[in-house]
């Protein structure tokens, strides 16, 4: 077959073949930007309406710290903040740990996908759904402490999330590794400790840092749980459906400022994690 | 792969039976854990199993029996009735419920439509680009910021004083400010893809990233064109993962409740509004059985997937 011959195959199955491939590779470009750009700049937005003059949502046109002042003035708001930095530290605690061990023992087992599908179960149940059922457990039992109520929603919310990371992280540790701790004469608790945590260690801390911005916006099972003790984003609801009230967005865009840089830091723990280890494809 | 059975540890050392040095580094508090390996494999896994077990089967199971508990005035009791489906089945909720799938259709389509050539671009066309990880993780943001943020942010963008009025009015496009840019479908399905098209690409992204350069070499060393390549090579071989992505997404509209009260301004409801609004009215049974039509669509997605793929395939990702 000639070249010709196949080039002219080529043609007929890609209709873009008449477009040079320099404008193609812009066309990509100019897609892949339109859609981060609308991803991104809501969020991104809302850090500049919280300093715009004006008290309603427009395109910003100037800069002040009103709204953040009138922030520190609002009592339930300040309240609300301590309450979600404190669910916030519970569950960047305890959802890690607890995914740790069980990708440790997801490790041993061979039921392997009953642990998964036991463990990812909680991302196909709709959150309306599963703070609604953890509301009603907690009414038959007559528990009604909303601080552990609310806690243990955001660490079954943060659970799979974290441990999906810390799986990942923990695939590029290899077995002959660490059967050769085995063989040298450690006992498991000394290879966990030296062997396998250093490797896995930006793992956990991403999923740390994911626990808590995970915890710190959840909304759906919050709503149900927290016995009329607001949270941030519960609080920002509750102002919403009322009116449009300026601290509302500066607490929107210091929530936006404070997740972007935690995810800066999770972002380049995890890079930092893929240089170090060879690639192996 | 003596670390992965505990019978051989067992055979090993009892017919070496001297070296404890491993054990005796221990206090003796803890020695029973090095000894029995059943038991440290148990106390691995209680934790999450029993949060697990308590605080998400347990009441999802519960609520199929709330879901036909007898009414009363104020709460409800124990019992079988099928009254709270009725009032599911012959009320507006039904419609609204159909209406929540066609848009939970509507997102997976819109989703896959823009996703898989992102996935594409960055799976596939810029496979080695140094630059696709931490581009591609712009769009990570979203899983961690607040949605209703998120949302509320929209508002900027579609109000009558907002960027897209402000650029039609500037350039005479439109003589007054555009209307149904807010509060209505629109700025809903609008809100909800900036919210749920994330959901669809990284698992696409995964699923391409993983075929390998030999198979794309040589479907272009025989002549196949990209088209050609994507039609017979990297759809097939990413199914799985647009798979997964489009389950995440319908699951998230299924469980959507705040976009629609935000962008929606009264227009469109969803299912989960619904259930909302029986939990604040004490209709606790008829939340409960609403809860139980959407989970049963949830598991049933999840055994699908199990039944066509396979669970195991969540680990290799």
């Amino acid at each position: 077959m000639s070249t010709t011959n196949a080039l002219g195959r080529a043609a007929r199955i890609d209709p873009s073949a008449w477009l040079s491939n320099a404008t193609k590779e812009r066309l990509w470009k100019a897609f892949m930007g339109f859609w981060i750009l609308y991803i991104l700049a809501p969020p991104v937005m809302l850090v500049f309406i919280s300093l715009d003059t004006a008290p309603y949502v427009r395109v910003p046109q100037g800069i002040t710290f009103e709204k953040y002042e009138l922030m520190l003035q609002s009592e339930p708001l300040i309240t609300a903040m301590f309450r979600s930095l404190k669910l916030g530290v519970v569950t960047m605690i305890v959802a890690p740990f607890l995914s740790l061990l069980a990708v440790l023992s997801y490790r041993k087992t061979s039921y392997k996908a009953l642990f998964v599908g036991a463990m990812i179960l909680p991302l196909f149940v709709p959150g309306v759904v599963q703070g609604f059922s953890l509301l009603m457990l907690f009414k038959q039992l007559g528990y009604t402490n909303p601080f552990v109520a609310t806690a243990i929603g955001h660490v079954i919310w943060a659970f799979p999330f974290a441990f999906l990371v810390i799986l990942t992280s923990m695939s590029t540790v290899r077995e002959d590794v660490l059967l050769a701790s085995s063989d040298l004469g450690a006992n498991e608790f000394e290879t966990f400790r030296h062997v396998i945590l250093p490797q896995i260690q930006p793992g956990v801390v991403s999923a740390i840092i994911f626990s808590f911005v995970l915890s710190f916006n959840e909304f759906s099972r919050t709503v149900y749980l927290q016995f009329g003790e607001n949270t941030i984003p519960t609080y920002v609801f509750a102002k919403l459906q009322v009116e449009l009230s300026p601290e509302v967005f500066a607490i929107a865009g210091l929530t936006v400022v404070v997740s972007f840089i935690l995810i800066g830091i999770a972002i380049a723990f995890l890079y930092q994690s893929g240089q170090s280890t060879p690639e192996e494809h | 792969m003596a670390y992965d059975n505990p019978h051989a540890a067992n055979e090993r050392s009892e017919s070496r039976g001297v070296d404890f040095s491993a054990q005796e580094r221990l206090p003796a508090v803890l020695r029973p854990l090095i000894d029995n390996d059943r038991l440290r494999f148990g106390l691995q896994v209680a934790p999450w199993l029993g949060l697990l077990t308590l605080f998400v089967f347990l009441p999802l199971a519960s609520i199929f029996v709330w879901s036909v508990a007898i009414p009363l005035p104020f709460g409800f009791e124990l019992g079988f009735t099928l009254e709270n489906y009725q009032a599911f089945v012959d009320s507006y909720r039904l419609g609204i419920f159909w209406t929540t799938i066609q848009e939970a259709v509507l997102q997976v389509g819109l989703s896959l439509l823009f996703g898989f050539p992102i996935a594409y671009y960055a799976g596939v066309r810029k496979r080695h680009s140094q630059y696709t990880f931490p581009v591609m993780l712009l769009f990570a943001i979203p899983f961690l910021t607040s949605y209703i943020l998120r949302t509320l942010s929209w508002i900027s963008f579609l109000g009558s004083d907002g960027v897209f009025n402000t650029i039609l009015l500037t350039t005479g496009l439109v003589a007054e400010p555009v209307g149904w840019l807010l509060y209505s479908k629109f700025a809903v399905r609008v809100g909800m893809l900036a919210s749920y098209l994330p959901f669809m690409i990284f698992p696409a992204w995964l699923a391409m990233s993983r075929i390998e350069d030999e198979i794309l070499h040589a479907s272009a060393d025989l002549g196949g064109s990209p088209l050609a390549t994507i039609r017979h090579i990297v759809l097939p071989l990413s199914i799985p993962g647009l798979l997964i992505g489009s389950v995440f997404v319908f699951v998230g509209v299924l469980g959507e409740s705040v976009v629609p009260v935000i962008l929606g301004g009264g227009n469109i409801s969803l299912i989960a509004t619904i259930i909302d609004n029986a939990v604040n009215s004490a209709r606790l049974p008829l939340a409960s059985a609403i809860s139980a039509i959407v989970l049963l669509f949830a598991i049933s997605l999840l055994l699908l997937w199990e039944y066509v793929f396979g669970l195991k395939t969540v680990g290799e990702i």
